[in-house]
């Protein structure tokens, strides 16, 4: 792609940011100027940058906005900002088409009707006056225009929201410089190249300690090396995935836009709130969280917050409440999105995944019910909507979050409302692991995922008809006996008969759920790793607990494994078989 | 291309089966052996050979894949060739043997396959849009088609 093209569509994109973010602002508060004015020089900028590639119709379309806007803000209502919202998506559209196409091509733009009542539009007058001012005179701040008087009330019963966040404005050219994503990820590559390439000198030297006890100058000399090699390398890559990282802003507010215009567009009285969304993550993990995202917002807004008559006759505020948030716990960001709506009823659930032919689904309990929802094909409800209910929705964006090595539940009460938890790495290149053997076989496992790790005598595995439980402070918990999951080869047919097992305790809960933490027997426990973790080879095997490969420091590959996932294929393995 | 197999080319340039009459009607092509079975293909998938590398194997089977190899960094998928022809499903939890290790490099993605022995043949340039099976110095050699290399993807699912 030509680099001057590049560079119109990212600067396209933070302009439609910018217009974004002032029409975020204008829709709660019509009479900020400040706003105003930013909404107005980042059109005036995207128009210019349609105009140099010969764009026409999207440099009409921005122009015809720019005229409809007029130079006083504060004669528009939040029925004008609302349409203009909706006007300035298309071109979300256009510069995803033209990046796609990679190439400027004069793609047309619609522009939907205005709203006809509350009309707030300058008149023709006003309009032809415009055209006839020059850029400087417009953005000249001598001459303040009066203000007319004019206001449209919100027709929706929208509680006073909290201002968002106002979109950072651009730094000055000198101060930054624009480099593609791709760039910085070979970089990063580079660097962890660099860090197994240290791990390897590291084993060999280790395998080479006792030849080298007769020198030890040179060892001293060369782990003091080593130290520091570990620790520039650790920086380097610190640095660099700083430059990758980008805040929740921009989803947060893009979910905000989804809200009210649904507000405006389906008669629902819904306040929406957020917080959290100055947390940076990995800019590819707030790219991969939008869609997720809107499903999950458009979902609770189309089923679970109930309409206003509905609410006051179950006693609750008319005014619906849904909140996005987000918060690091430990090595994880954790997302919420809350509304108080209808909840899901475990009951129905279970009717209908026995109607969809999961014959176990009867002897769930109410927890395991309402995860159901996440079942391939899984809908309840009763109509599909332009919003939602196609029943394709809820396990696609399960395996949108599982594709970030991510996880997400559900908590639900009838009539209370719903909980999504969604659980994201914060880091997904360098993990600290737990290098074990299963069956002959190395495997790594995220120290994220391991609470304790034990060996322990086989009488301390109580069974319970076919099932092994394990006394962890004070609870049973289920044990999974990976040696009998996993192939199996003659060497290891001799170590199973030892008294001694070794117990891995997992994480595979949220707190208060019914199966929090879970065993796993492994064959042995090697040693502590730290791993790169790179992505399956797209012609490789792809099996749902293998989260990625790796390269070990004596060269050899290692399947990472994520413990929730065999574990939930393990259940999934025996629900099916009885 | 690897030194083992340029000096394999060699032999094979100053064989019988080679002389200057032949090769003007005849295109290069790649004849793979590995457990008493035969294939063939042409040269432009293949990225390299290599000598067998510790192949790690997959937690549970499914089809033709075999495990995973380190290629100087690059985790590269392996194949049972043989199985994925055939449908069989390579035995579990054994140690896999081969020689050699032919990596090919498709659009999406690289790949290898376990093989005995690898070597050049010369072959009618008709022969890969004509059959699916070619004789070779008097032995049946299965042909790996475009096809075959273009639709990986599929086959391996």
């Amino acid at each position: 792609m030509d680099d001057l093209f590049l560079e119109f569509l990212l600067e396209a994109e933070e302009n439609l940011q910018a217009i974004q973010g002032a029409l975020d602002v204008l829709v709660m508060q019509p009479d900020d100027e400040e706003s105003f004015k930013r909404l107005l020089r980042a059109l005036h900028t995207l128009k210019g940058g349609f105009g140099v590639f010969e764009m026409k119709s999207a440099q009409d379309a921005c122009h015809q906005l720019e005229n409809l806007c007029g130079q006083d803000g504060s004669r528009h209502g939040k029925e004008f900002y609302l349409w203009l919202q909706e006007a300035t998506q298309g071109f979300e559209g256009l510069i995803q088409q033209a990046r796609e196409a990679k190439t400027p091509s004069d793609i047309p733009i619609t522009i939907p009707p205005q709203p006809t009542a509350g009309e707030t539009s300058p008149s023709l007058e006003d309009e032809f006056a415009i055209a006839e001012l020059t850029v400087e005179q417009f953005f000249g701040e001598e001459k303040k225009p009066e203000k007319e008087e004019v206001k449209v009330e919100a027709k929706e019963e929208i509680k006073e929201q909290p201002k968002p966040a106002p979109v950072p404005e651009p730094q000055p050219a000198s101060a930054t410089v624009r480099v593609p994503l791709a760039k910085v990820d070979t970089v990063l590559a580079g660097i962890w190249e660099a860090f197994m390439a240290r791990n390897r000198m590291s084993y060999l030297i280790e395998q080479s300690r006792p030849h080298l006890q007769e020198a030890p100058a040179l060892l001293r000399t060369w782990e003091s090396l080593d130290s520091s090699l570990r620790r520039l390398i650790g920086d380097l890559e610190s640095q660099v995935m700083d430059l990758r990282m980008v805040t929740l802003s921009g989803v947060f507010q893009r979910m905000s836009r989804v809200v009210q215009q649904f507000v405006h567009s389906h008669g629902k009285s819904i306040e929406f709130e957020s917080r959290g969304e100055n947390i940076e993550l990995d800019k590819r993990i707030v790219d991969s969280l939008a869609d997720p995202l809107i499903h999950l917002i458009r979902n609770a807004m189309d089923h679970g917050i109930e309409p206003p008559d509905v609410r006051k006759a179950k006693g609750k505020d008319p005014t619906g409440k849904i909140q996005l948030t987000a918060e690091i716990s430990g090595a994880e960001v954790v997302i919420s999105v809350i509304d108080d709506g209808k909840g899901l009823d475990p009951e129905v659930l279970r009717q209908t995944a026995i109607k969809r032919g999961l014959s176990h689904a009867a002897q769930v309990s109410d927890e395991q019910a309402i995860n159901l929802i996440f079942e391939s094909g899984f809908s309840t409800a009763e109509s599909v909507s332009e919003i939602s209910g196609r029943g394709v929705g809820m396990d696609a964006v399960k395996t949108q979050i599982e594709a970030l090595s991510g996880r997400i539940e559900v908590k639900s009460s009838v009539d209370v409302g719903s909980t999504f938890l969604i659980r994201i790495p914060l880091s997904v290149s360098v993990l600290n692991s737990l290098i074990c053997t299963i069956n002959g076989m190395e495997y790594a496992i995220p120290h994220t995922d391991i609470i304790e790790a034990h060996t322990l005598d086989q009488s301390e595995l109580k069974p319970n008809g076919p099932e092994r439980f394990y006394n962890f402070r004070g609870e049973p918990i289920p044990v999974f006996d990976m040696t009998k999951l996993f192939p199996r080869t003659e060497r290891e047919e001799l170590s199973i008969i030892e008294r001694k097992v070794s117990l891995l305790v997992v994480r595979t809960g949220e707190d208060g759920s019914a199966c929090k933490y879970s065993g796993l027997v492994v064959s042995g426990i090697s040693h502590n790793q730290e791993v790169v973790i790179k992505p399956i080879p797209p012609l490789a095997l792809s099996l749902p607990y293998v989260s990625g490969v790796s390269i070990l420091a004596d060269g050899r590959p290692i399947f990472l494994l994520s413990p929730n996932k065999l574990i939930q294929q393990r259940c999934t393995h025996v629900a099916m078989a009885s | 291309m690897s030194q083992w197999l340029a000096e394999i080319f060699e032999k094979q340039s100053s064989s019988a089966t080679t002389d200057a009459a032949l090769r003007e009607n005849t295109v290069p092509a790649l004849a793979i052996e590995y457990h008493d079975r035969r294939f063939v293909c042409d040269f432009e998938y293949l990225s390299e050979v290599i000598e067998t590398d510790v192949i790690i194997p997959y937690p549970e089977n499914r089809g033709a894949h075999v495990g995973i190899i380190n290629m100087r960094g690059e985790v590269v998928p392996v194949y049972c060739l043989h199985c994925l022809l055939s449908g069989e499903v390579p035995p579990t939890g054994k140690p896999i043997h081969s020689e050699r290790m032919i990596v090919f490099r498709v659009p999406d993605g690289a790949f290898a396959i376990c093989a005995d022995k690898v070597q050049k043949r010369l072959i009618s340039p008709e022969a890969f849009g004509q059959s699916s099976e070619i004789e070779i110095e008097g032995k049946i050699h299965k042909i790996l088609s475009h096809e075959f290399f273009s639709n990986i993807r599929e086959m391996i699912a």
